[in-house]
């Protein structure tokens, strides 16, 4: 093996010390990043339901609470957010969690992606076209029945793709916690990586970081794919039939499709 | 294309008495008095932006009324007491875009409202979607999703949805000018077929032909007031007033 190439496998892939790395971050990088991901996404979508709830009101001062929530938080790098609020808080004497900097910093990242999902509801319930409610509500339905069977799920396969995506950068954007300070056993894949790092003046446990991240974002990567061409295509099922082959629908349309081009009436 | 008659059985009469809607400070209809009788068709026709949408939805409340009153049969829809909902399950409409559910397939989405608004139980109100399916000539559509289906079949599907309420009166707002030409005749026919029924039709259209052949009555709106009404042969074949001629002329006949 040259010079050069033995050099990179010691920065990047020195297995001596990817041996002693990999136990650390499964053991404890692996759930306190997971932990903290999960945390902050529930915090960020309860902010973004009451926040998308705010961009959709009739009141326009209303709405404009809720967007200058949602320009503030992704207008500034997250970075500077997360310091913000996670040091912050506790220093402006709102210390809700004690001296625990694990539950600030979920708040913090939580806080954050309110801003963005806020939007990403907001924007599923609004695409729904005015014509879907006008059609529930020409049958009979109430606003909240026509909100129930017709909107809502509607909106959710327009919402659940991108949720999905973006719990996968909450994912990503845990690792900004370590500006926070966490204590050994709550340290997530970033820090133990960094410590690691230093300690042994090696690059290689950032790698084995990376690969523990590639293991979590891929495979999500892939399911919002999955859903996303899942949503809305395919034939239905037609509700109290059950598995009667009669009512399969055709694979293909058994007249010409060319025209639905035209037809996209409250369905695009 | 209909193969079950009679189905319909509470047609009513429509009366329009004074009924006037502006929209800011432009009057969108104006004093307008009609009466339908129940059972018959009626085509509405007028330029756009005559009011013939606005006039459509004030008969099921998706629009309120300035002023006037309308009634369908016994029902005052105009009362401001009355639950909308209740009026909307009786008179159904059919839009020009379809807007069907497309989450649903074709049988959910006719029988939606019979299980969500009429509480029929699941099984009855999906024999109903297929009864109303089988009705406008797409039975083995059933479980079809929306986008599976061309624009035609789509908006049959529409009407099947709208008659699965078992409403006294049927709205059409232009419900074929969406639609690729070759494919308006398959709902025409449709719609054909139940104007020979029990049920009152209301039907904005351009489609001429269409007024002439079917309907019983046909009623020129122009700026929201009623310029002429009568037969067909009536008001598309001799004209009186300067309006509906030029009117005439410009859609060719
Ligand atoms: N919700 C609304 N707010 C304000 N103006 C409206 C509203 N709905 C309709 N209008 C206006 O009222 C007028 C009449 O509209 P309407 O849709 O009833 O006419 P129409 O005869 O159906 O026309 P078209 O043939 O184009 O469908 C139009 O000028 C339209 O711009
Ligand atoms: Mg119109």
């Amino acid at each position: 093996m040259s010079i050069g190439v033995t050099r990179i496998a010691d920065t990047f892939f020195d297995l001596r010390i990817l041996q002693r790395v990999f136990p650390q971050l499964i053991e404890t990088g692996l759930p306190n990043t997971l932990i903290l991901s999960v945390g902050a996404m529930a915090v960020g979508l309860v902010a973004g339901l009451i926040f998308a709830l705010v961009l959709l009101s009739k009141r326009p001062w209303v709405r404009a609470i809720g967007r200058t929530y949602v320009n503030i938080f992704r207008g500034i790098p997250h970075i500077v957010s997360i310091y913000i609020i996670g040091e912050g808080l506790p220093l402006a004497g709102i210390s809700i969690f004690g001296s625990n900097t694990y539950l600030y910093a979920m708040l913090a990242i939580g806080i954050v992606e309110g801003s963005y999902i806020s939007e990403i509801l907001r924007s599923g319930i609004r695409g729904i076209a005015k014509g879907q409610f006008e059609a529930g509500e020409g049958v009979g339905m109430t606003h909240s029945q026509v909100m129930r069977h017709v909107i809502l799920p509607q909106a959710a396969r327009n919402i659940l793709p991108a949720l999905t995506g973006q719990l996968n950068l909450v994912i990503k954007n845990t690792a900004l916690v370590f500006l926070l300070g966490l204590g050994v056993n709550q340290r997530e894949l970033f820090s133990i990586a960094q410590d690691s790092s230093s300690n042994n003046a090696s690059l290689t446990p950032f790698v084995a970081a990376g690969i523990m991240y590639l293991a979590i974002t891929l495979p999500l990567s892939y399911f919002v794919t999955r859903l996303d061409r899942r949503m809305g295509r395919g034939g239905g099922r037609v509700r109290g039939v059950s598995k009667n082959r009669d009512f399969m629908a055709p694979d293909f349309p058994t007249e010409p499709l060319e025209h639905t081009s035209m037809s996209t009436g409250g369905a695009g | 294309m209909i193969q079950e008659a009679g189905e319909t059985s509470l047609t009513s009469d429509i009366r329009f008495e004074h009924v006037s809607k502006s929209f800011g400070r432009r009057r969108i209809l104006d004093d307008i008095n009609l009466l339908l009788p129940a059972g018959t068709t009626t085509c509405l026709i007028g330029p756009s932006g005559s009011g013939k949408t606005t006039l459509l939805r004030c008969v099921n409340r998706l629009e309120t009324p300035d002023s006037g009153r309308i009634f369908v049969g016994a029902i005052e829809v105009t009362d401001p007491h009355i639950p909308l909902s209740q009026v909307r399950s009786e008179i159904g409409i059919v839009f020009q875009n379809f807007n069907l559910f497309p989450h649903l397939s074709a049988a959910d989405n006719v029988s939606l409202g019979p299980r969500v608004v009429r509480k029929l139980p699941q099984s009855e109100a999906t024999e109903e979607a297929l009864r109303q399916l089988e009705r406008v000539g797409l039975g083995q559509f059933a479980a079809s999703r929306p986008l599976q289906l061309s624009g035609g079949q789509q908006q049959r599907v529409a009407i099947a949805r709208a008659l699965a309420m078992k409403p006294r009166a049927l709205l059409f707002d232009e419900p074929t000018s969406a639609l690729d030409p070759e494919l308006v005749h398959e709902v025409l026919e449709v719609m054909e077929d139940l104007s020979r029924e029990e049920i009152t039709l209301i039907v904005a259209t351009h489609e001429m032909r269409f007024a002439q052949r079917v309907a019983d009555n046909v009623v020129f709106l122009d700026g929201g007031q009623i310029v002429e009404q009568g037969p067909p042969q009536q008001v598309l074949t001799s004209p009186t007033s300067t309006r509906l001629k030029s009117f005439l002329s410009r859609v060719n006949l």
